[in-house]
């Protein structure tokens, strides 16, 4: 059985309607008009234990809605939730005892303490032996360099410090699953880095199951294993990395620097969309025919000092679903 | 047990952050010890000049009066940062951190929002409580002193109660919604003798938001007084069930503005 289950759900909210004009605002005083707004339409969804997940889509997708309802802070407005066999709303505080999140620059830290004294409330408050507090900790300074910054109070660490000290307090009762709304917001490629590397680690070693939602793709490729794009409330795709790749990136793209410069392919199979010098970008529908038939065909139709095959980045893939939804 | 410790590390903690100030610390205290002081000072100048205020002396004035600064210390240094900081807990997703521990949320506000700054309040109402005991020649005996514990600490909780319930429409409107400003004043009414109070707020303060309950009720069994206004006698030892009552009323409230912070969202 799955361990986290999102079956046909669907969140609400309601927003005011605010009028305008000078009579609007007074109508907007006394008779308030709600609009319902659907955060979440019909999402089902179902993640096993140790899986790593991408839940990526736009702003207001309703990405951090669904966290918002698997943490048990939001009741959804229908639908079924479980995760690990509990209704979160409805256990909340057990529920929190299997998890672990942090959302994106909201911090857990305590603002003018060592990062120290955070960690030790937390094995307070979740009641941790001191056995596994000491590994625990041994082990987040070894992975996530804890222990330059363990003494020092939140308000002197740097975006980067703040974010390992945050996931290491989400990590510490060692959960079953950790929810993470956007861990590599506005850090640099080193830290970036070091997040990603930490996140793989503890899935191999403990085997928790991620939920990753990030703007950034390098974060799902070098993380997850699943990918799972929502846009207005709904899953538009579910599914392995490569087979999203397959799915939704048309074709390839192929590089070649001609021995001679003016030469170009002539071929309607290959179209032509930057040309520079002797180096040309040509683009190719996959399902004209294969790389290894394109290179086979360059190679006897053209004189070339070099040939590479581009792939259409995730990123891009993404953007044009995007610009395509909406 | 496990809230007992918790409560404990909380407070440390609290205790050390708020070390970190230790400048500002200080001076607040200077600056409020000499408020007081003075304070104290001029309802004293004040009353002996009068002599008395139906049937209670200037000693007996000041013990009402260090009463009610005692309990509403007790119950302000639980609720009084919290009931601040409410109309910005759904906007700063406080609140959220507090939904996702395993532990009771309101645990969680109450501890986060903790507040070691009342030392002033308890030196200077404790110090006025004894000298007026003192100087009124009341003895406590074994009953006296626990009953003045027990009436402290339910007045505390009355206290705090009251000024957190009424705040905590301004979690789910996001914004002050100011019925503790309401309450707030009735802080400064219970630190005279109710029954000099005609009849309407004798009720509002008995009935409806009962800090009559942390001073001037309790305080007359110690004194032996009976000056109940439109009130029996018993309810001079109601504290302790009131200040159950109020602490069920402040978790239903709670529950309420989760249930609809829950489904609304904002």
């Amino acid at each position: 059985m799955a361990y986290i289950e999102l079956h046909d759900v669907v969140k609400d909210f309601k927003i005011k309607n605010r009028r305008n004009g000078a009579f609007g605002n007074v109508k907007n005083f006394f008779a308030p008009q709600y609009l319902t707004k659907r955060a979440v339409d019909h999402i089902s969804l179902e993640i096993n234990r140790g899986e790593m997940v991408g839940y990526i889509g736009p702003n207001g997708a309703g990405k951090s809605t669904t966290i918002k309802i698997l943490t048990g802070i939001l009741l959804p407005t229908s639908g079924y939730v479980k995760v690990g066999n509990l209704e979160p709303y409805k256990n909340r505080k057990q529920n929190a005892l299997h998890m672990g999140a942090v959302f994106g620059q909201r911090s857990q830290l305590l603002w003018d303490l060592p990062v120290q004294d955070a960690l030790d409330l937390f094995r307070g408050m979740y009641r941790i032996e001191e056995k596994t507090y000491k590994k625990n900790v041994e082990m987040f300074c070894d992975l996530l360099g804890l222990d330059q910054f363990l003494m020092q109070p939140a308000r002197q660490l740097s975006l980067g410090q703040k974010m390992r000290a945050n996931l290491a307090l989400a990590l510490i009762h060692d959960p079953d699953v950790v929810y993470l709304d956007e861990p590599t917001i506005g850090l640099d490629v080193l830290a970036k880095d070091n997040i990603r590397a930490f996140l793989r680690e503890i899935n191999k070693e403990k085997n928790t199951t991620v939920l990753l939602t990030t703007h950034d793709m390098t974060d799902i490729e070098s993380v997850c294993d699943r990918l799972v794009l929502i846009n207005s409330g709904s899953v538009l795709y579910d599914g392995g990395l490569n087979a999203f790749k397959e799915q939704y990136s048309k074709g390839y793209s192929i590089r070649v620097t001609f021995a001679d410069p003016k030469e170009a392919i002539q071929d309607t199979r290959f179209e032509l969309i930057e040309k520079k010098d002797a180096e040309s970008i040509y683009h190719v529908s996959q399902s004209d025919f294969q790389p290894g038939e394109a290179l086979a065909f360059l190679a006897s139709h053209c004189k070339m000092q070099d040939i590479s095959i581009i792939e259409t980045p995730i990123e891009e893939i993404v953007k044009a679903i995007y610009k395509h939804e909406a | 047990m496990f809230y007992l410790f918790l409560a404990k590390q909380f407070i440390r903690t609290q205790w050390r952050s708020q070390n970190e100030y230790r400048f500002s610390f200080i001076m607040g205290i200077l600056a409020q010890g000499t408020n007081f002081v003075f304070r104290y000072l001029a309802l004293y100048l004040l009353v002996s000049r009068f002599g008395s205020l139906n049937g209670w002396n200037s000693r007996e004035l000041l013990l009402i009066y260090s009463f009610s600064q005692f309990t509403y210390a007790i119950g302000s240094t639980f609720t009084h940062d919290l009931c601040r900081q409410l109309p910005n807990l759904a906007r700063t997703g406080d609140l959220n951190s507090y939904l996702i521990r395993p532990v009771h949320s309101l645990f969680l506000a109450i501890f986060t929002n903790f507040n070691v700054g009342y030392i002033t309040h308890f030196t200077i109402s404790a110090t006025v409580m004894i000298f007026s005991f003192i100087s009124l020649g009341v003895t406590l005996n074994l009953w006296g002193i626990l009953w003045l514990v027990i009436t402290l600490v339910s007045g505390g909780i009355i206290s705090g109660c009251v000024f957190l319930i009424s705040s905590l429409p301004s979690v789910v409107a996001i914004g002050n919604v100011s019925l503790k400003n309401i309450t707030y004043v009735f802080k400064d009414v219970v630190q005279y003798p109710l029954s000099i109070f005609g009849t309407p707020l004798q009720i509002i303060l008995t009935v409806f938001i009962p800090l009559g309950f942390t001073t001037f009720y309790p305080l007359q069994p110690l004194l032996g007084k009976q000056d109940m206004g439109i009130f029996p006698v018993f309810i001079q030892y109601l504290s302790p069930l009131v200040a159950i009552v109020m602490v069920l009323l402040l978790l239903l409230a709670w529950r309420t503005v989760i249930n609809k912070y829950e489904s609304t969202g904002t």
